[in-house]
């Protein structure tokens, strides 16, 4: 009986050690992380780049650093030195986190932010859908639902004011050259590298303020969850032994004064009324009088108000509303024409038919609701991109910031087109989806748009890795057919408008000073 | 016990679609040496509403969600006290209303081994301790992400425990299993999840949630007639998500309380027909199910 006992436990030993062995005893996942690089190229001319809200630097003022010898200064880096000695172990943490970049982990910031809030409102009992209230954010509906065109705006001017903001702080090292900390005191050992240019002010606290002023207006329920991340952000250079306090506060001075104006445009760009559902009773009249015989029509149950029918309307960066309606797609097909029958009837085809790499290729792009939207999917990649070609902070802001303007220019011009055409999407006539429905009118394709414009203004800044951007793009188009939302001509024309949208951003690029 | 031992076939009805229940990987009642049978079985499940975390949720674009499976249930004696048990079940899941399209296909594969550990004599009665070890893996590689989808796509082992006791007809067993899900690789970058497991970047492997299982199950068995009960509670034991916008299937921590029943009838020699129903009591991260199923089952 004892022995019997002895090899039960004996057998339990072994069926512990398989289970462990064959799922693993952890259920850590590992993953690589981005981590600190000095740049490539410090772009020590960049005080002079072209800047899309401010004038010139001069727009914001910064008033000249302590002198290195004076005891103001000297105390800052005693300062320094005693909180940078001995990191507790979260310390280090918030240091290797945020030297991986500014710019880099601020646009990662905003894509989960826009990925949290990417929830569209549900219905109340009685059929309807509430509208979020941006004076009342954490009610239900959370204000914002972040979609698409919210999510690029709001990633637009994050952008466009790190951008902005960094042009400005190259310009004031340059004027101030005030050396790094651990070159004028060799008793700070610094946590990350120092690249060889004036520390004051501070590029991360400049980058800190300039994303935390944006992201608090985008995302205003956030503000707690912002404070204490700009707080790390600012704490981290300190405990880094990077910059001294004054380095920093000058930062923040700057940041806040350069997204302030950043913002001002913002509150009058149109976004405003971009909701307005008044205008599409107005849109479907005109349709049908160009002669659509059957226009988009909510699949939702119940019937959900189309998504942002104005946004078409909002202010663009790269072009006016009058080259906006210059690019403007020609129509689509009539419905039931032999064009129409044939895009449909290749859908009906894919859904009979559809493989797993087309499923894969579907749920890889959907980039749906909760997600950060295609917008954010290509911020992740131009970001990760410049991160890998180790990119100056500046560099990489105006990386950001064209491919942003880009994006938003994208989501304008498509969604202009959208409600000009007001053309029903494939479940109209009997087609299903998984990837979820888009709650807009099918022509043109959003995916397409964003991706070509995102493809090829990338493909502008890298070109050794243009066949990849483009093939992204072309696979990210593509996938809206294989999910069965999308025609054919929807994705090829909003690729075709895409590519045009992001030729603007590229030319701006070329003639922003940089040479780049 | 001849009898008992043709009555092991009774348990059909494992690892389904996330909707779907799993009775339990098995019974107590052993097959015996170099005894075998095959069952096949038909099942039907449907809910109309599911559970968001624990609040139930209607969802008007989703209607009502059937799910209907073919499985092959063999089980094989090894030895007087050791069965081998494979399973592996064809599934379609439906949608009533909205726009999601039907999946289909081969789901998982689960072989294991019943090893009954002890065998105690209480007067006429008979008491068992029985141990069971079994692994799960996908047939293919099939979308696990989606809110009809044919699993989580989890390589899982199970291990658990039995209490089977019998006395003339009458039976109760009660099982306490522990089921380790492996993580899975989705085919998206994950944008929005615990923060201690991605990286908004890249990550596209998601942990899933293991399980805890108790079942107690009672009845009669005869030569001709099997009816039993049964209840049963699985929990989530590790950290899991609710069902959410952009939160991945897979990372669900589901969980349930559902109770059953089942009948058996012998026809003719070695062929038998087996009914049963479950209904969801409340549940996590799962559909409030009803199930029927009914199957031939052929062997000793």
């Amino acid at each position: 009986m004892n022995n019997r006992i002895y090899a039960i436990l004996g057998n339990l030993l072994i069926l512990t050690g398989v289970v462990v062995g064959v799922t693993g005893c952890s259920k850590t996942i590992d993953e690589s992380q981005p981590v600190a690089y000095l740049p490539t190229n410090l772009d020590e001319t960049a005080g002079t780049w072209k800047t899309y809200v401010l004038t010139s630097p001069t727009d914001v003022t910064l008033a000249a650093p302590a002198a290195a010898n004076s005891t103001t200064y000297q105390a800052e880096l005693g300062d320094l030195k005693a909180q940078s000695k001995a990191p507790t172990t979260d310390q280090q943490q918030a240091v290797t986190y945020w030297g991986a970049g500014a710019v880099y982990r601020w646009n990662e910031i905003a894509r989960e932010l826009s990925a949290r809030y990417n929830i569209p409102p549900a219905s109340t009992a009685d059929g309807k859908y509430p509208v979020p209230d941006a004076a009342n954010p954490l009610a239900d509906p959370r204000f914002p639902f972040a979609n698409p065109p919210y999510t690029s705006r709001a990633l637009a001017y994050l952008s466009v004011a790190q951008y902005d903001a960094l042009v400005a702080t190259w310009y004031y090292k340059k004027q101030y050259n005030r050396a790094a900390p651990s070159t004028v005191d060799t008793g700070i050992k610094p946590a990350l590298p120092v690249a060889a240019m004036s520390s004051y002010p501070s590029e991360d606290a400049v980058v800190a303020m300039a994303s935390y002023t944006v992201l608090k207006a985008m995302f205003p329920g956030e503000v707690s969850y912002l404070d204490a991340k700009l707080a790390e952000h600012q704490n981290s250079r300190l405990w880094a032994g990077m910059n001294v306090a004054s380095d920093i506060s000058a930062g923040a001075n700057l940041g806040g004064q350069v997204a302030a104006k950043v913002m001002a445009r913002a509150r009058a760009d149109g976004m405003s009324t971009s909701n307005n559902q008044s205008v599409t009773g107005g849109m479907i009249k005109d349709v049908q009088s160009r002669g659509l015989s059957e226009v988009w029509v909510s699949q939702e149950s119940p019937a959900r108000p189309p998504m942002l029918p104005n946004y078409g309307a909002v202010k663009t960066w790269n072009f006016d509303q009058a080259t906006m309606v210059k690019i403007r797609p020609d129509a689509p097909p009539a419905i039931g024409s032999p064009e129409f029958t044939k895009a449909l009837d290749e859908l009906k085809t894919i859904q009979r038919t559809q493989t797993r790499e087309q499923a894969r290729v579907a749920n890889y792009w959907a980039d749906g609701v909760g997600s950060y939207t295609p917008p954010g999917h290509w911020h992740r990649t131009a970001a990760n991109a410049a991160h890998d070609a180790r990119y100056s902070e500046v560099r990489m802001a105006r990386t950001l910031a064209l491919v942003g303007t880009a994006l938003m220019d994208a989501a304008v011009c498509c969604w202009d087109t959208k409600y000009y055409y007001y053309y029903p999407r494939p479940q109209q006539f009997g087609l299903k989806t998984s990837v979820g429905l888009p709650n807009f009118p099918a022509y043109t394709s959003g995916h397409s748009t964003f991706s070509g414009a995102a493809a090829i203004v990338l493909s502008g800044i890298f070109p050794d890795q243009a066949d990849d951007f483009m093939a992204k793009a072309n696979e990210a188009s593509v996938s809206r057919m294989y999910g069965l939302i999308h025609y054919r001509f929807d994705c090829e024309v909003g690729m075709a408008c895409g590519k045009k949208i992001g030729s603007y951003a590229t030319a701006r690029g070329k003639a922003d000073g940089s040479g780049l | 016990m001849q009898q008992l031992i043709r009555l092991s076939l009774i348990l059909i009805y494992l690892f389904l679609p996330r909707f779907a229940s799993a009775q339990g990987l098995m019974n107590g009642f052993m097959k015996g040496d170099r005894k075998a049978s095959l069952a096949v079985t038909y099942s039907q499940e449907t809910f109309d509403t599911y559970y968001r975390g624990t609040t139930p949720f209607r969802d008007p674009n989703l209607g009502t969600v059937t799910t209907q499976a073919i499985n092959l249930y063999g089980v094989y004696g090894l030895g007087y006290d050791l069965d081998l048990i494979v399973t592996a079940p064809y599934i379609r899941t439906e949608a009533s209303a909205g726009y999601q399209p039907r999946q289909e296909g081969f789901q998982d594969v689960t072989a294991a081994l019943r090893w009954e550990a002890f065998d105690y004599k209480l007067g006429k009665a008979r008491l068992a301790w029985l141990f069971a070890l079994g692994y799960t893996m996908p047939i293919q590689n099939y979308v696990n992400d989606n809110i009809l989808a044919l699993g989580q796509g989890s390589k899982n082992i199970d291990g658990r425990t039995m209490l089977h006791f019998k006395s003339g007809s009458f039976f109760v067993t009660g099982q306490f299993g522990y089921i380790r899900r492996g993580p899975v690789t989705l085919d998206r970058i994950v944008n929005v999840y615990d923060p201690s497991q991605v990286n908004p970047n890249s990550g596209m492997k998601v942990n899933v949630p293991d399980v805890t299982e108790a079942i107690i199950r009672t009845g009669f068995a005869t030569k001709r007639v099997y009816v039993d009960v049964w209840g049963q509670q699985q929990t989530p034991y590790a950290v899991g998500t609710d069902i959410g916008p952009g939160i991945p299937f897979p990372t669900n921590a589901i969980g349930f309380r559902r109770v059953g029943g089942t009948l058996f009838l012998r026809l003719v020699g070695r062929l038998g027909l087996n009914f049963g129903y479950s209904t969801t009591l409340d549940g996590q991260n799962i559909g409030k199910s009803t199930r029927l199923n009914g199957g031939i089952i052929i062997g000793n």
